[in-house]
């Protein structure tokens, strides 16, 4: 899972990447300056927590992937079966190229995670 | 007649497109076509000229950072190799000067800022730089934390030199438009000491006399209120008109029926099922729904989504939230904010994105 996050934090645009369980919990993260880890990671869980609250209120099931652009960043939360494949990108990026990117690593993530 | 008539022609149609009826994707091709030329100097002209007319234009944005970093290429390698090698505080300072004030990509800008900072502390080249950009996003999306930054960096370069003329700028500026007009007023007239033709300074600063028995004690304060308001107060707008001109800030006022009119229009959308319209403090305007899913609960959600997003954006510093979708099994919910009103569209297969963004395009015409 390791190795998965830093050739993901390779791509362009990508500042750091972790995986989040659904009901939180930080499994593994490559997050480094400019990003803080101990922020990161808390927003990401209460971020997956909360959307997920509302869709089951809404009568949907969990998301399977959220993107949000912000004024200077983005981020993407990407399904990855029991957790979250979580991005944190340069808000002006090629999107269509980096989700290829990062699908192909919530991929990998779930193969591992199933091992 | 050789491929080269060909380009000159497809550019001249361009050019000619661009004088009659300019948008931003016309004037991107036509600056791209010109680099891709070689011609930088038109390219840049162009792509400077996309950003005045189209502010809001990510894409013209982009082309402008672009076409300009082609002209600094060279430079810009070398300083990150020295920066790999044998960092110095010069290498950091000139390039966060190429990345803000030249190719004005504010982001990269700050981030070099920030890693210079780590390793040379007392640079006070490099806390203006992070004073500069928070200033800006400040300006933009009035958050108190990049006032608060932008304060700290500036008081943070002035400890390292007290006669940072781009340090007591920024300082005296924030001051001023967070109403602590005693503390502005000292730090604008040094600034002055130093840079005496300003005449937008002086002029900052007369209104600062004016309004120096208002001041409030604690900038904090002042800033969360600007934040709660997603505005400065009526006097720190005057004192920004100095500097620029400004923006209506604000959601538009629309009556909530024609906004739900509106909405009623999206049926026709593929896949659409319903759809909604909220202020940024949550307050519902209007609402509809196909039926498939009853209206409450996708108001609901979507006040959910926005409150999560926008709070997730400013704990991690990158600003406002401006737009995002979640693939669930409901279909695709797609948020944008515009204008201080936040739309929500919720809409299944066969929907495509670029129905959504078609719908979101409709959505920013009729509150324009």
């Amino acid at each position: 899972m390791k190795s998965v996050l830093q050739t993901l934090n390779l791509e362009v645009g990508v500042k750091g990447s972790l995986v989040v369980t659904r009901d939180g919990l930080v499994v593994h993260q490559e997050i480094g300056p400019p990003l803080n880890p101990e922020v990161v990671g808390p927003v990401a869980s209460d971020a997956i927590k909360n959307i997920n609250g509302a869709l089951r209120q809404s009568g949907s099931k969990e998301f399977t992937k959220f993107v949000f652009t912000a004024s200077f960043g983005k981020m993407i939360f990407h399904e990855t079966g029991e957790s979250y494949l979580v991005v944190v990108l340069d808000k002006a990026i090629n999107l269509e190229m980096t989700m290829l990117a990062i699908s192909s690593a919530a991929r990998k993530i779930k193969t591992v995670s199933m091992e | 007649m050789g491929i080269f008539d060909t380009g000159r022609r497809r550019l001249e149609a361009l050019e000619r497109e661009v004088l009659s009826n300019p948008t931003p994707q016309n004037m991107v091709n036509l600056a791209e076509s010109y680099a891709r030329q070689g011609d930088y100097a038109r390219a840049v002209d162009v792509a400077k000229k996309a950003i005045e007319k189209f502010p809001d234009s990510e894409r013209c944005a982009l082309t402008y950072q672009l076409v300009r970093k082609n002209q600094f290429e060279s430079e810009i390698r070398d300083l990150n190799q020295s920066i790999r090698t044998r960092p110095q505080a010069q290498h950091y300072e000139r390039l966060g000067h190429i990345y803000l004030s030249e190719l004005q990509n504010k982001n990269r800008a700050l981030e070099l800022a920030q890693e210079g900072l780590l390793k040379f502390p007392s640079s006070d080249a490099l806390h203006v730089v992070c004073a500069r950009v928070r200033m800006e996003r400040f300006h933009s999306d009035w958050l108190a934390n990049d006032a608060a930054e932008a304060i700290r960096h500036s008081n943070l370069a002035l400890a390292t030199s007290n006669s940072n003329a781009e340090a007591l700028y920024c300082l005296g500026r924030l001051l001023a438009e967070s109403g602590c007009y005693d503390k502005a007023k000292p730090v604008i007239e040094s600034y002055l000491r130093l840079v005496s033709d300003d005449d937008n300074m002086r002029q900052l600063l007369k209104l600062v006399d004016s309004h120096l028995p208002e001041s409030v004690g604690d900038p904090d304060d002042a800033l969360a209120e600007i934040e709660q308001r997603h505005s400065l107060s009526p006097v720190g707008i005057e004192m920004l008109q100095i500097f620029q001109p400004m923006r209506p800030s604000g959601a538009p006022s629309v009556s909530p029926s024609k906004v739900e009119n509106f909405l009623r229009g999206y049926d026709a959308m593929h896949g659409y099922k319903c759809s909604a319209v909220i202020t940024k403090s949550g307050e519902l305007i209007a609402s509809h729904s196909r039926g498939l899913v009853p209206s409450d609960k996708f108001v609901y959600l979507l006040q959910s989504v926005y409150r999560t997003a926008e709070e997730s954006s400013k704990r991690m510093d990158i600003g406002a939230f401006v737009n995002g979708d979640i693939d669930c099994s409901l279909g695709k919910v797609v948020v944008a904010e515009w204008k201080g009103l936040v739309l929500g569209i919720l809409a299944d297969r066969p929907a495509k994105l670029e129905d959504f963004r078609h719908a979101i395009d409709k959505f920013q015409s009729f509150t324009s």
